[in-house]
């Protein structure tokens, strides 16, 4: 186990790193940014969408390889892409996706609680 | 008092819109910080040092792999390249949401800037591109304030309590909470396509680039996502001005 010295360190420095890529942006290229016409805006749109499916695949399915992914598809890996395509047309459709959230939590919970059960 | 009323009752109205639309939010990271304060309780961390680190570094996955790689001795180098590479997609995030802030001043700015997550991003963004008259600043103080409290809190909760979180029930559930919700906040660009079909590329490529180079594909398939839907927006632009001239 590390030291409580270096726990703090440890904890100090990833605290400096977060901070400094949220507000590299802002201390740097701030008005730059701002200009609406500017294309590595667009960029930069796409790029931070692009993340959000990046994180939905990453933490559903741990981060693995496509090999890894295709080996591994098993009944829980086929509910939760399941769950995804639904949670997806259903807030295309309604349109709220506090509902959506909640509506498609609930049936995974339930499906999951059924799975492990049985 | 009289002058500043409309202002505060703007303020109230935008930043309790913000806190209600990160109810979901909060929701899932009850679940998961409280799992990261377990975690924490687990790997020999004191309450406090739980606690400050969800306060400085507020990202789960970050916390989640730092205290699993910090064994008997502790390279910090490998703890400043780990938070380059997980915490890399806040400065897309950052960039993104900065135009909105337009007239917020750089002191206001800097004090929020430990709040942002992937999932305040990604309830603020979805609100302002749908939202012309909202005051963004408010807004996203609701939803990030909201955010941030629970999740300390929730680690606090998760690490006195550590022993009921470690179910595989638990587990699982846990670990499918913030994917329903960024897919239900996704879906919300419908029907424009091709921030749709950034969305879909990010997912898409993020595996492919994981069996080439492993666990980097969040840092480099939301690069390759965006410029390949960006050359794509310039391809059709083209396409459209050419038709246009004939």
């Amino acid at each position: 186990m590390a030291s409580d010295h270096a726990l703090w360190i440890t904890i100090i420095l990833a605290g400096a790193g977060s901070w400094f890529f949220r507000a590299l942006p802002l201390l740097f290229v701030k008005t730059k940014l701002i200009n609406e016409t500017n294309p590595y805006l667009e960029i930069v749109n796409y790029c931070s969408l692009a993340v959000l499916g990046s994180l939905i695949y990453s933490a559903a399915f741990n981060n693995t390889g496509v090999f890894e992914f295709i080996s591994q598809f098993d009944k829980l890996a086929f509910l939760k892409m399941s769950i995804i395509l639904v949670a997806f047309c259903l807030s295309c459709w309604t349109r709220n996706a506090v509902k959506v959230f909640f509506t498609c939590f609930l049936v995974y919970a339930t499906f999951l609680f059924w799975n492990l059960m049985g | 008092m009289k002058r500043n009323a409309p202002r505060l009752s703007r303020f109230f109205s935008d930043f309790i819109a913000g806190a209600g639309d990160a109810v979901p939010v909060a929701f899932a990271f009850f679940f998961l910080f409280a799992a990261v304060g377990a975690l924490a309780k687990q790997h020999h961390y004191s309450f406090l040092q739980a606690s400050m680190m969800t306060m400085l570094v507020f990202a789960a996955p970050l916390q989640a792999t730092l205290m699993q790689l910090t064994g008997p001795t502790v390279s910090y180098f490998g703890v400043l390249s780990i938070t380059a590479i997980v915490n890399f997609r806040f400065i897309f995030m950052s960039a993104t949401l900065l135009p909105y802030f337009k007239h917020t001043t750089y002191f206001k700015l800097l004090l929020i800037s430990p709040l942002l997550s992937a999932s305040t991003f990604a309830v603020s963004y979805t609100k302002f591109k749908n939202s012309p008259s909202l005051n963004c600043y408010y807004y996203h103080l609701g939803v990030a304030i909201t955010s941030y409290l629970t999740a300390l809190a929730s680690t606090m909760l998760g690490y006195l309590l550590s022993q009921g979180l470690s179910s595989t029930y638990f587990s699982l559930l846990l670990s499918f909470i913030l994917p329903i919700h960024f897919t239900a906040l996704a879906a919300l660009n419908w029907p424009k396509l091709l921030p749709i079909a950034a969305i879909f590329l990010g997912f898409l490529l993020t595996p492919v680039i994981n069996s080439i180079i492993p666990n980097w594909g969040i840092l480099f398939s939301p690069l390759m996502s965006g410029l390949l839907i960006f050359s794509v927006e310039l391809l059709l632009k083209w396409h459209t001005y050419e038709k246009r001239s004939v």
